[in-house]
Protein backbone atom coordinates (compact mmCIF):
# COMPACT_ATOMS: atom_id res chain seq x y z
CA UNK A 1 0.00 0.00 0.00
CA UNK A 2 2.79 2.40 -0.83
CA UNK A 3 2.41 5.74 -2.50
CA UNK A 4 2.03 5.53 -6.24
CA UNK A 5 4.86 7.44 -7.85
CA UNK A 6 5.05 8.74 -11.38
CA UNK A 7 8.34 8.61 -13.22
CA UNK A 8 9.49 11.76 -14.92
CA UNK A 9 9.37 10.66 -18.55
CA UNK A 10 8.88 12.37 -21.87
CA UNK A 11 5.60 10.48 -22.29
CA UNK A 12 4.24 11.93 -19.05
CA UNK A 13 5.29 15.38 -20.10
CA UNK A 14 3.68 14.93 -23.51
CA UNK A 15 0.40 13.17 -22.94
CA UNK A 16 -0.18 13.43 -19.21
CA UNK A 17 -1.24 10.45 -17.17
CA UNK A 18 -4.29 8.31 -16.50
CA UNK A 19 -4.03 8.73 -12.74
CA UNK A 20 -7.20 9.73 -10.94
CA UNK A 21 -7.16 13.40 -9.98
CA UNK A 22 -7.11 12.94 -6.21
CA UNK A 23 -6.41 16.55 -5.41
CA UNK A 24 -8.59 18.14 -8.03
CA UNK A 25 -11.64 18.68 -5.82
CA UNK A 26 -11.37 20.77 -2.72
CA UNK A 27 -7.97 22.41 -3.16
CA UNK A 28 -8.61 23.62 -6.68
CA UNK A 29 -12.08 24.90 -5.89
CA UNK A 30 -10.68 26.76 -2.88
CA UNK A 31 -8.00 28.37 -5.02
CA UNK A 32 -10.50 29.29 -7.72
CA UNK A 33 -12.63 30.91 -5.03
CA UNK A 34 -9.53 32.79 -3.79
CA UNK A 35 -8.89 34.17 -7.30
CA UNK A 36 -12.54 35.17 -7.69
CA UNK A 37 -12.52 36.84 -4.26
CA UNK A 38 -9.32 38.81 -5.05
CA UNK A 39 -10.84 40.02 -8.33
CA UNK A 40 -14.10 40.98 -6.63
CA UNK A 41 -12.21 42.97 -3.99
CA UNK A 42 -10.21 44.71 -6.73
CA UNK A 43 -13.36 45.65 -8.66
CA UNK A 44 -14.98 47.06 -5.51
CA UNK A 45 -11.82 48.96 -4.53
CA UNK A 46 -11.44 50.44 -8.02
CA UNK A 47 -15.00 51.72 -8.00
CA UNK A 48 -14.88 53.09 -4.46
CA UNK A 49 -11.44 54.72 -4.81
CA UNK A 50 -12.41 56.31 -8.13
CA UNK A 51 -15.61 57.66 -6.62
CA UNK A 52 -13.71 59.00 -3.59
CA UNK A 53 -11.06 60.68 -5.79
CA UNK A 54 -13.77 62.13 -8.06
CA UNK A 55 -15.52 63.65 -5.06
CA UNK A 56 -12.35 64.92 -3.36
CA UNK A 57 -10.14 65.97 -6.30
CA UNK A 58 -12.47 66.41 -9.27
CA UNK A 59 -13.59 64.61 -12.40
CA UNK A 60 -10.24 64.23 -14.21
CA UNK A 61 -8.38 62.45 -11.36
CA UNK A 62 -11.55 60.42 -10.73
CA UNK A 63 -11.92 59.01 -14.24
CA UNK A 64 -8.12 58.58 -14.49
CA UNK A 65 -8.24 56.38 -11.38
CA UNK A 66 -11.14 54.41 -12.86
CA UNK A 67 -9.21 53.94 -16.11
CA UNK A 68 -6.14 52.74 -14.16
CA UNK A 69 -8.27 50.17 -12.38
CA UNK A 70 -9.94 49.05 -15.62
CA UNK A 71 -6.57 48.70 -17.41
CA UNK A 72 -5.56 46.27 -14.67
CA UNK A 73 -8.89 44.49 -14.30
CA UNK A 74 -9.99 43.77 -17.89
CA UNK A 75 -6.88 41.72 -18.90
CA UNK A 76 -6.87 39.97 -15.54
CA UNK A 77 -10.54 39.03 -15.75
CA UNK A 78 -9.89 37.66 -19.24
CA UNK A 79 -6.93 35.62 -18.00
CA UNK A 80 -8.78 34.37 -14.93
CA UNK A 81 -11.63 33.18 -17.15
CA UNK A 82 -9.16 31.39 -19.43
CA UNK A 83 -7.34 29.72 -16.52
CA UNK A 84 -10.35 28.75 -14.44
CA UNK A 85 -12.35 27.32 -17.35
CA UNK A 86 -9.49 25.44 -19.06
CA UNK A 87 -10.38 22.02 -20.46
CA UNK A 88 -7.07 20.14 -20.93
CA UNK A 89 -6.39 19.65 -17.25
CA UNK A 90 -4.51 16.32 -17.50
CA UNK A 91 -2.04 17.26 -20.21
CA UNK A 92 0.79 19.32 -18.76
CA UNK A 93 2.12 20.62 -22.08
CA UNK A 94 -1.29 21.68 -23.32
CA UNK A 95 -2.02 23.32 -19.97
CA UNK A 96 1.27 25.25 -20.05
CA UNK A 97 0.61 26.30 -23.65
CA UNK A 98 -2.83 27.60 -22.65
CA UNK A 99 -1.34 29.45 -19.67
CA UNK A 100 1.33 31.10 -21.81
CA UNK A 101 -1.24 31.98 -24.45
CA UNK A 102 -3.48 33.63 -21.86
CA UNK A 103 -0.46 35.52 -20.45
CA UNK A 104 0.53 36.81 -23.90
CA UNK A 105 -3.05 37.96 -24.53
CA UNK A 106 -3.14 39.61 -21.13
CA UNK A 107 0.07 41.55 -21.83
CA UNK A 108 -1.11 42.54 -25.30
CA UNK A 109 -4.49 43.66 -23.95
CA UNK A 110 -2.79 45.73 -21.24
CA UNK A 111 -0.57 47.44 -23.81
CA UNK A 112 -3.50 48.14 -26.13
CA UNK A 113 -5.51 49.60 -23.26
CA UNK A 114 -2.62 51.81 -22.11
CA UNK A 115 -2.07 52.97 -25.69
CA UNK A 116 -5.77 53.65 -26.20
CA UNK A 117 -6.07 55.64 -22.97
CA UNK A 118 -2.95 57.71 -23.63
CA UNK A 119 -3.90 58.53 -27.22
CA UNK A 120 -7.67 58.97 -26.95
CA UNK A 121 -8.32 60.27 -23.44
CA UNK A 122 -7.21 63.80 -22.73
CA UNK A 123 -6.46 65.08 -20.15
CA UNK A 124 -5.22 62.19 -18.02
CA UNK A 125 -4.01 62.54 -14.45
CA UNK A 126 -1.02 60.12 -14.32
CA UNK A 127 -0.75 59.93 -10.54
CA UNK A 128 -4.33 58.72 -10.12
CA UNK A 129 -4.07 56.32 -13.07
CA UNK A 130 -0.79 54.71 -12.03
CA UNK A 131 -1.67 54.97 -8.34
CA UNK A 132 -4.75 52.76 -8.73
CA UNK A 133 -2.97 50.48 -11.24
CA UNK A 134 -0.08 49.90 -8.80
CA UNK A 135 -2.49 49.51 -5.88
CA UNK A 136 -4.24 46.69 -7.75
CA UNK A 137 -0.90 44.95 -8.30
CA UNK A 138 -0.04 45.33 -4.60
CA UNK A 139 -3.40 43.80 -3.64
CA UNK A 140 -2.64 40.85 -5.93
CA UNK A 141 0.72 40.40 -4.14
CA UNK A 142 -0.72 40.79 -0.66
CA UNK A 143 -3.83 38.63 -1.05
CA UNK A 144 -2.08 35.21 -1.16
CA UNK A 145 -0.01 36.20 1.90
CA UNK A 146 -3.10 37.35 3.78
CA UNK A 147 -4.97 34.19 2.74
CA UNK A 148 -1.97 32.14 3.96
CA UNK A 149 -1.48 30.26 0.71
CA UNK A 150 0.26 26.90 0.97
CA UNK A 151 3.04 27.68 -1.50
CA UNK A 152 4.05 30.89 0.30
CA UNK A 153 4.38 29.28 3.73
CA UNK B 1 17.33 65.53 -28.94
CA UNK B 2 15.17 65.71 -25.82
CA UNK B 3 12.38 63.75 -27.49
CA UNK B 4 14.85 61.12 -28.66
CA UNK B 5 16.12 60.70 -25.10
CA UNK B 6 12.55 60.37 -23.84
CA UNK B 7 11.78 57.67 -26.41
CA UNK B 8 15.00 55.90 -25.40
CA UNK B 9 14.01 56.10 -21.72
CA UNK B 10 10.58 54.64 -22.47
CA UNK B 11 12.08 51.84 -24.53
CA UNK B 12 14.58 51.01 -21.77
CA UNK B 13 11.87 50.93 -19.10
CA UNK B 14 9.78 48.52 -21.18
CA UNK B 15 12.67 46.42 -22.46
CA UNK B 16 14.41 45.84 -19.14
CA UNK B 17 11.09 45.03 -17.46
CA UNK B 18 10.26 42.57 -20.25
CA UNK B 19 13.65 40.88 -19.82
CA UNK B 20 12.99 40.29 -16.12
CA UNK B 21 9.49 38.98 -16.82
CA UNK B 22 10.77 36.66 -19.55
CA UNK B 23 13.32 35.10 -17.18
CA UNK B 24 10.77 34.78 -14.35
CA UNK B 25 7.97 33.32 -16.47
CA UNK B 26 10.42 30.98 -18.20
CA UNK B 27 11.60 29.56 -14.87
CA UNK B 28 7.98 29.35 -13.68
CA UNK B 29 6.92 27.46 -16.80
CA UNK B 30 9.85 25.06 -16.53
CA UNK B 31 9.03 24.26 -12.91
CA UNK B 32 5.35 23.83 -13.82
CA UNK B 33 6.25 21.37 -16.57
CA UNK B 34 8.52 19.47 -14.19
CA UNK B 35 5.94 19.37 -11.39
CA UNK B 36 3.09 18.43 -13.72
CA UNK B 37 5.10 15.63 -15.30
CA UNK B 38 6.08 14.22 -11.91
CA UNK B 39 2.60 14.42 -10.40
CA UNK B 40 -0.06 14.85 -13.11
CA UNK B 41 -2.85 14.65 -10.51
CA UNK B 42 -1.68 18.03 -9.18
CA UNK B 43 -1.97 19.86 -12.53
CA UNK B 44 -5.27 21.64 -11.71
CA UNK B 45 -3.83 22.90 -8.43
CA UNK B 46 -0.54 23.90 -10.08
CA UNK B 47 -2.48 25.75 -12.79
CA UNK B 48 -4.21 28.08 -10.34
CA UNK B 49 -0.97 28.58 -8.38
CA UNK B 50 0.81 29.32 -11.66
CA UNK B 51 -1.84 31.96 -12.39
CA UNK B 52 -1.34 33.63 -8.98
CA UNK B 53 2.48 33.58 -9.16
CA UNK B 54 2.44 34.79 -12.77
CA UNK B 55 0.51 37.81 -11.50
CA UNK B 56 3.35 38.48 -9.06
CA UNK B 57 6.05 38.03 -11.71
CA UNK B 58 4.53 40.25 -14.38
CA UNK B 59 3.41 43.08 -12.07
CA UNK B 60 6.58 45.18 -12.28
CA UNK B 61 6.97 44.78 -16.09
CA UNK B 62 3.32 45.80 -16.52
CA UNK B 63 3.90 48.93 -14.44
CA UNK B 64 7.03 49.53 -16.54
CA UNK B 65 5.04 49.16 -19.75
CA UNK B 66 2.48 51.67 -18.49
CA UNK B 67 5.11 54.23 -17.48
CA UNK B 68 7.08 53.66 -20.70
CA UNK B 69 3.98 54.20 -22.82
CA UNK B 70 3.10 57.31 -20.80
CA UNK B 71 6.60 58.69 -21.49
CA UNK B 72 6.29 57.91 -25.20
CA UNK B 73 2.68 58.90 -25.87
CA UNK B 74 2.17 61.80 -23.49
CA UNK B 75 5.50 63.26 -22.30
CA UNK B 76 7.49 62.95 -25.53
CA UNK B 77 4.54 63.79 -27.78
CA UNK B 78 3.34 66.75 -25.70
Amino acid sequence: MGLRTVKFTARNARVGSNLKPQFRGKTTRRQARLIQRILAVQVLLTLSISAAIAVLKGAVPGYSALLGGLIYLLPNLYQAKQVLTARHSDNVRQTLRDLYKSEIWKMALTMVLFGTVFTLVEPVEPFSLFGVFILMQVIAWAAPVIQNQQFLR
Amino acid sequence: MEAALLYLAGALVMGLGATGAAIGIGILGGKFLEGGARQPELIPMLRTQFFIVMGLVDAIPMIGVGIGMYIMFVVAAG
